[in-house]
C-alpha cells in the first residue's frame, strides 16, 4: 500500500515525540511504501532523521518561503475574490463550518488551473478580511473597556498568516492509497486536496490536540485580540473540516477524545491508539548516579514548560543542595529565544552549576539512566514518549496531569498539577529520598509498559486501520482488534480516586512546606 | 491583573488566598458546585486570570484551564461541572473581557541625524579616488570608475538579497561564506571586466588594479553595512579619511600625497579583513537557496546594474565635459552630501507608514496618511537637493563653468530617481524599479541613437541632456507607481 504521511513542523526535519512516532510508524510498517509530505516553516533544508528505505520521496511544503508575485489577472479574478470572501465570512458566521469547507474547495479548484501561492495577497482580500474581523471580536462577552478596534495592521497580519497557512492547499495533492495526517490543522489541507482529487481516504492522528495547542500558542501577548480571534476561528473551522473528512481519527489517548468530540468529530470514527515503545531498546539499570539527579528529556518548547521544570528544581535544591538536573533536548530555530529565556531563568536562580542543558541525547536510554527520577512538566501532551520510554527503562517518573499522562502512568508514577513548581518539587524530593519507592514505581512502570504500550501492539493496530479505511480487510478482524484495543483502553483508564489503591509508602509523606501533590493527598487521606 | 467588577466581587465568598490545588482538594468530597468557587479558583492565579479574561473563545479558556491543572476530571470532582468545557463556558461568561496589549511587533524606527553620519560613510570614499590618483601618480582611464562602481553595485545588491533571504530563513551560519564569496566574486568579475576594458578601450595595469580595488572595497563595505557593523566600517575608514583630508588640505596637518594614498590602501585592506572577520569560524555552511530566492537575487543584481550604469553614463559624459576640473566635484557634491538624508527620509517614511498601519481603521484613512508621509519624505529630500544644487550653481558661477547647471541637474535627477527606487525597493517591488530602468535605458538609447544619426557625433551636452530626459521619464513613472504601490498596506 502507498501511504502519504502528512506532517507539520515535525518529521523528518525536527526531533521530538511526534517525529519519533513517525519514524517508528514508517519503519515498523515496512512492507508499505511511504511518501512524506512535510509542511515546514521554510528554513528546514536538511532532514534531522535518516529516512528508511521504504520512503519513496520527501516533499517539503514551505509555509514561509518566498512566493512569486502573482499575475494581476489572478489576483483580480472575480472567482478568487468570491472564494476568499466566502472563506472570510464563514469564519465569523455562527454556523459557518460547511461554508468554510466549501470555500476551501473553491480555492483548491482554482489552484488546479492557476498558480495560487501569493494570490490572496491583494487589497481586495484585505478589505474583505477587515470587514470580517470587525465582526469576529468577542462581542458576546461583557467588557469593562471599549472593544479593541480592528486596524489595517491587524487585517494585514491576519491576511499574511492565512495566506501562508493556506499554501499546503495549493501544493500538488498527495498521490497515494491513503493519507495519514500526523495532526489535524495544516496537514489536513493536503489531505483535502487528495480527497477532492482522488477520493483518497484519510487517517488522522491527534497527539497533543492541534486546536488546543493553537489556543495556547496564539496567546494574548503574541497577537492582538482581533488577530487572535480570526486566526483561532480559522483553525477551529479547519479542525472541524479535518474531522469531517477523516475516515478514522486516532487520538493518542482516551483523554483527548473529549476535545475531538467537542469540535465536531463523530464518536464512532474515534479510535484512540496509544504510542508504543520497543521495550528491547529500553533496558533497565540498577545503578544510579552518586548525586541525586533529575532528568528531563524532550524538545525545548513552551508547551513543555521548561521554566516550571527549572523553578521546580530550584525548590528541590533548597531542600537537597547536592541535587542535579540534566536537561536533554534541543530547540528549533523558532524556539531558540525560548531556550535563551530558560537559560536566563536558570542563571537568575543561580542554578548554572547544577542544572545543565546538554543538547540532544546521544543515547536516550543512557540519558534516562543518568538520573534517579525522570520528569515531565508539559502543559499539553498527547501520550508522551518521554514518559513511556522512561517507564520502559524502569525509571520512577514525575509527570504533569495533562493529556494522556494519567493513562500512561496509571499507578506507576507520580502525577502533579501542571505549572506548579511546589508540587513538582515535592514529588521529586519524595522520590529522591526514598529508594524503595523509586524501585517499586520503576518496576511497576516497566511492567505496565510491557503489558500495555508496546510498539508491536501500536503498529498492528495502525496496520489494520490502514487496511480497514482502504477496504482491504473485513470489518470482523478490525472488530477483533478493536475489542482488544478497547480492553487496553479500559485498563489504561485511571479509575476514580475513591477506588484507587494507592501506594502504602505514600502514607508516610511528610507534610512539609508546601501542599503535597494531589495523588499523594488522595492516597494519604485514604490510609 | 484582571479584576472583577465590585458587584461580582461581593458574590464570591471563598478564600482566594488558598493555593490552587489545596483549594480543590479541600473541597472534596463536598464539591463546591457554585460558579463562584470556580471563578475564585481562576482569580487566585493572576496569570491564569489574565489569560482567561483576554480569551476570545471559551475553548481558549478550556485550554488554559487544562494547563493550570483543571482537567475534566478536576472540573467534575472539584467543581461539579460535566467537563472542562462547561467550566470554561462559565469562566467566559463570568469574567469580563480584558484587553491585553500584545507585545508590539518591532516597529520601524524613524530616521534621524544619525543617518547623516551613515551617509558620510557612503560619501567619504569619493575623496579616496583622487587621493590614489595623485598619490601614486597614476592616470587611470575614464572607464575605471564606471567599471568598478557598476560591478560592485550590481553584485552587492544581489549579495544583500541573498544574505537577507538566508537571515529570513534563520540561516546565519552561511554569513561567513556569503561575505567571503561576495568579495571574491566582486574582485573576480571586476578583474574580468577591467581586463576586457583595457583590451578594448585602452589603459594600463594601474587602471585594472584601481577598478578591482574600488569594486572590492565597495563589496566589503556593503557586507559590513549588512552586518550592521557601521562602527567597524567607520573605524576601518579612519586612516583613509584622515589621510585624504590631510592631503586635500581640509585638516590642519599635512602629509604627503603618497602617504595619503597608502592610507587609502590600508583602509581598503582593513575593510576587507574586517568584513571577513568570521571567515575562520567553524560554522561554514553552503547556503541553500530556493529558485524564488535566486530569482529575487537576480532582480536585485539587475537593479544594482541599472544604478551603476546610469551613474557610469553620467560619469562618462561629465568627465568629457569637465576634463577633470572642479565642476564635476561641485556637481556631484549635492548627491554625496544628501546620501545620509536619503537614508533618513526612507526610514522616516517607512516608520510613518507602519505607524499609519497600526492606527488606521480603514484603507481610505491609511491611504491619506501614507500619501502625506510620501509627500513629506520626497519633498524634504528634493528641497535639500535643490538648496545644495543652487549653492553649487553659485560656486560654478564663481568657477566660470557653464557646465555646472546641467551637471547639477543630471546629478539631481539621478538622486531623485535613486530615492524613489529605494522607496519602491523597500516595499519589495523591485520588479517595478526594473521596469523603470528598462524604460530609462530605452529612452536613453533612442535619444543617443537619434543624436548620432542626426549629428553623427554625440557631444557631452547632448549625452547629458539625453540622460536627463530619460531619468526624468523614470522619475515620473516611479512617482506614479509609488503613489499607487505605497498606499497598499501589503507593501509593508
Amino acid at each position: 500500500m502507498d501511504i502519504a504521511l502528512l506532517s507539520e513542523g515535525t518529521y523528518p526535519y525536527h526531533p521530538g515525540g511526534v517525529s519519533v512516532w513517525c519514524d517508528q510508524l514508517v519503519r515498523g510498517l515496512a512492507p508499505h511504501r511511504f511518501t512524506i509530505h512535510a509542511i515546514t516553516g521554510g528554513g528546514d533544508r536538511d532532514p534531522a532523521w535518516e529516512l528508511p528505505d521504504n520512503v519513496d520521496a520527501l516533499h517539503s511544503i514551505a509555509l514561509w518561503g518566498p512566493a512569486p508575485h502573482p499575475k494581476r489577472s489572478v489576483r483580480n479574478s472575480a472567482e478568487l475574490r468570491a472564494a476568499f470572501e466566502q472563506l472570510a465570512t464563514s469564519m465569523v458566521e455562527p454556523d459557518g463550518e460547511a461554508k468554510f469547507l466549501y470555500a476551501l474547495h473553491h480555492l483548491f479548484a482554482l489552484s488546479q488551473h492557476t498558480p495560487m501561492v501569493g494570490a490572496l495577497r491583494s487589497t481586495e482580500s484585505l478589505e474583505v478580511l477587515l470587514e470580517s474581523m470587525r465582526q469576529a471580536g468577542p462581542s458576546d462577552r461583557a467588557s469593562d473597556s471599549d472593544p479593541e478596534p480592528v486596524t489595517v495592521s491587524d487585517a494585514r497580519l491576519a491576511l499574511e498568516l492565512i495566506e501562508h497557512q493556506l499554501r499546503p492547499l495549493f501544493a500538488p495533492p498527495p498521490e497515494a492509497d491513503l493519507c495519514h495526517a500526523t495532526a489535524n490543522g495544516l496537514s489536513v489541507l493536503l489531505a483535502l486536496g487528495a480527497h477532492w482529487s482522488r477520493n483518497t481516504p484519510l487517517v488522522l492522528s491527534e497527539h497533543g490536540i492541534y486546536l488546543r495547542e493553537r489556543y495556547l500558542s496564539y496567546g494574548p501577548q503574541a497577537y492582538s485580540a482581533p488577530v487572535r480571534s480570526i486566526m483561532l476561528r480559522f483553525f477551529k473551522r479547519l479542525t472541524w473540516a479535518g474531522y469531517q473528512i477523516a475516515n478514522a481519527i486516532a487520538p493518542g489517548s482516551e483523554y483527548n477524545r473529549q476535545w475531538l468530540e467537542a469540535n465536531g468529530a463523530a464518536p464512532e470514527r474515534i479510535h484512540p491508539i496509544y504510542n508504543g515503545v520497543d521495550a528491547a531498546n529500553f533496558i533497565t539499570s540498577h545503578s544510579e548516579p552518586d548525586l541525586p539527579t533529575l532528568v528531563w528529556l524532550g524538545r525545548i518548547d513552551p508547551l513543555k514548560d521548561v521554566e516550571t521544570l527549572i523553578r521546580s528544581f530550584a525548590k528541590v535544591r533548597e531542600a537537597l543542595p547536592a541535587a542535579r538536573l540534566r536537561i536533554f533536548g534541543s530547540a528549533s530555530v523558532e524556539n531558540q529565544s525560548y531556550l535563551d529565556r530558560c537559560v536566563a531563568l536558570r542563571d537568575s536562580l543561580d542554578l548554572a552549576g547544577s542544572a545543565t542543558f546538554e543538547g540532544r541525547a546521544a543515547s536516550v536510554v543512557d540519558a534516562y539512566h543518568s538520573g534517579h527520577v525522570v520528569l515531565l512538566t508539559s502543559i499539553s501532551e498527547g501520550f508522551p514518549y518521554t514518559l513511556i520510554e522512561a517507564m520502559a527503562a524502569g525509571k520512577a517518573t514525575v509527570a504533569t496531569d495533562v493529556g494522556g499522562v494519567r493513562e500512561a502512568t496509571g499507578d506507576a508514577g507520580l502525577i502533579v498539577p501542571p505549572q506548579n513548581p511546589e508540587k513538582t518539587a515535592e514529588a521529586c524530593l519524595l522520590l529522591l529520598s526514598d529508594p524503595g519507592l523509586r524501585q517499586t514505581l520503576g518496576h511497576a512502570a516497566r511492567t505496565r509498559i510491557l503489558s500495555m504500550f508496546t510498539l508491536e501492539q501500536s503498529l498492528a493496530i495502525f496496520g489494520d486501520l490502514y487496511r480497514e479505511v482502504t477496504g482491504r480487510i473485513s470489518s470482523a478482524l478490525v472488530l477483533e482488534r478493536n475489542q482488544d484495543q478497547s480492553r487496553r483502553e479500559r485498563d489504561a483508564r485511571v479509575p476514580p480516586p475513591s477506588r484507587r489503591p494507592g501506594f502504602p509508602e505514600l502514607a508516610t509523606v511528610p507534610r512539609a512546606r508546601t501542599q503535597p501533590t494531589r495523588d499523594i493527598v488522595e492516597s494519604g487521606s485514604r490510609s | 491583573m484582571t479584576t472583577l467588577g465590585a458587584g461580582h466581587q461581593t458574590e464570591l465568598d471563598t478564600d482566594v488566598d488558598q493555593p490552587a490545588i489545596h483549594h480543590m482538594e479541600a473541597e472534596r468530597p463536598d464539591v463546591d458546585r457554585s460558579d463562584g468557587g470556580l471563578i475564585d479558583w481562576v482569580l487566585s492565579d493572576p496569570q491564569l486570570a489574565a489569560a482567561c479574561s483576554a480569551a476570545v473563545d471559551p475553548l481558549e479558556i478550556a485550554a488554559r484551564l487544562e494547563t493550570h491543572g483543571l482537567s475534566s476530571r478536576v472540573a467534575v470532582d472539584a467543581f461539579g461541572y460535566p467537563d472542562v468545557f462547561a467550566a470554561a463556558n462559565v469562566v467566559y461568561a463570568y469574567l469580563p473581557f480584558e484587553h491585553i496589549e500584545a507585545s508590539a511587533l518591532p516597529s520601524e524606527p524613524m530616521g534621524g541625524p544619525l543617518d547623516l553620519v551613515r551617509g558620510a560613510l557612503y560619501a567619504l570614499p569619493a575623496l579616496f579616488f583622487p587621493v590614489i590618483v595623485s598619490g601614486f601618480s597614476v592616470h587611470p582611464r575614464w572607464w575605471v570608475l564606471p567599471v568598478g562602481l557598476t560591478v560592485a553595485w550590481a553584485i552587492s545588491q544581489a549579495v544583500a538579497a541573498i544574505a537577507w533571504a538566508l537571515r529570513g530563513l534563520g540561516d546565519e551560519r552561511s554569513d561567513s561564506l556569503v561575505a567571503f564569496g561576495s568579495i571574491l566574486v566582486n574582485a573576480a568579475v571586476c578583474l574580468g571586466c577591467a581586463v576586457l576594458a583595457w583590451w578594448t578601450l585602452g589603459g594600463s595595469e594601474a587602471s585594472v588594479v584601481i577598478a578591482v580595488g574600488i569594486a572590492t572595497y565597495i563589496g566589503a563595505a556593503g557586507i559590513l553595512l549588512f552586518q550592521q557593523a557601521e562602527w567597524l566600517l567607520a573605524i576601518s575608514m579612519l586612516p583613509a579619511a584622515v589621510g585624504s583630508l590631510c592631503a586635500t588640505g581640509l585638516l590642519p596637518f599635512t602629509i604627503s600625497h603618497r602617504a595619503a594614498a597608502w592610507s587609502v590602501v590600508a583602509t581598503t585592506g582593513l575593510v576587507i579583513a574586517v568584513a571577513n572577520r568570521h571567515v575562520l569560524s567553524p560554522h561554514w555552511r553552503r547556503p541553500a537557496l530556493h529558485r524564488a530566492e535566486r530569482e529575487r537575487a537576480a532582480k536585485y543584481f539587475l537593479y544594482g546594474l541599472g544604478c551603476g550604469l546610469l551613474t557610469s553614463v553620467y560619469i562618462t559624459f561629465a568627465e568629457e565635459t569637465n576634463g577633470g576640473g572642479g565642476a564635476m566635484v561641485i556637481a556631484v557634491s549635492p548627491l554625496l552630501l544628501t546620501l545620509g538624508l536619503m537614508e533618513w527620509q526612507l526610514r522616516s517614511f517607512r516608520s510613518r507608514a507602519t505607524s499609519a498601519l497600526a492606527t488606521s481603521p480603514d484603507l481610505t484613512h491609511f491611504g491619506h496618511q501614507v500619501r502625506s508621509a510620501f509627500g513629506r519624505s520626497v519633498g524634504t529630500y528634493v528641497a535639500a537637493l535643490a538648496v545644495l544644487s543652487v549653492a553649487g550653481v553659485v560656486l560654478g558661477h564663481a568657477l566660470h563653468s557653464s557646465m555646472v547647471p546641467l551637471l547639477l541637474a543630471a546629478v539631481g535627477a539621478l538622486g531623485v530617481s535613486f530615492f524613489l527606487a529605494l522607496l519602491l525597493g523597500s516595499t519589495g517591488r523591485i520588479d517595478l524599479v526594473l521596469i523603470c530602468w528598462a524604460a530609462t535605458f530605452a529612452i536613453l538609447s533612442a535619444a543617443l541613437a537619434g543624436t548620432e544619426i542626426i549629428r553623427s557625433h554625440i557631444t557631452p551636452w547632448a549625452g547629458l541632456i539625453a540622460l536627463l530626459v530619460s531619468i526624468g521619464a523614470a522619475i515620473v513613472i516611479m512617482a506614479v507607481l509609488a503613489r499607487r504601490v505605497l498606499i497598499s498596506p501589503l507593501s509593508y
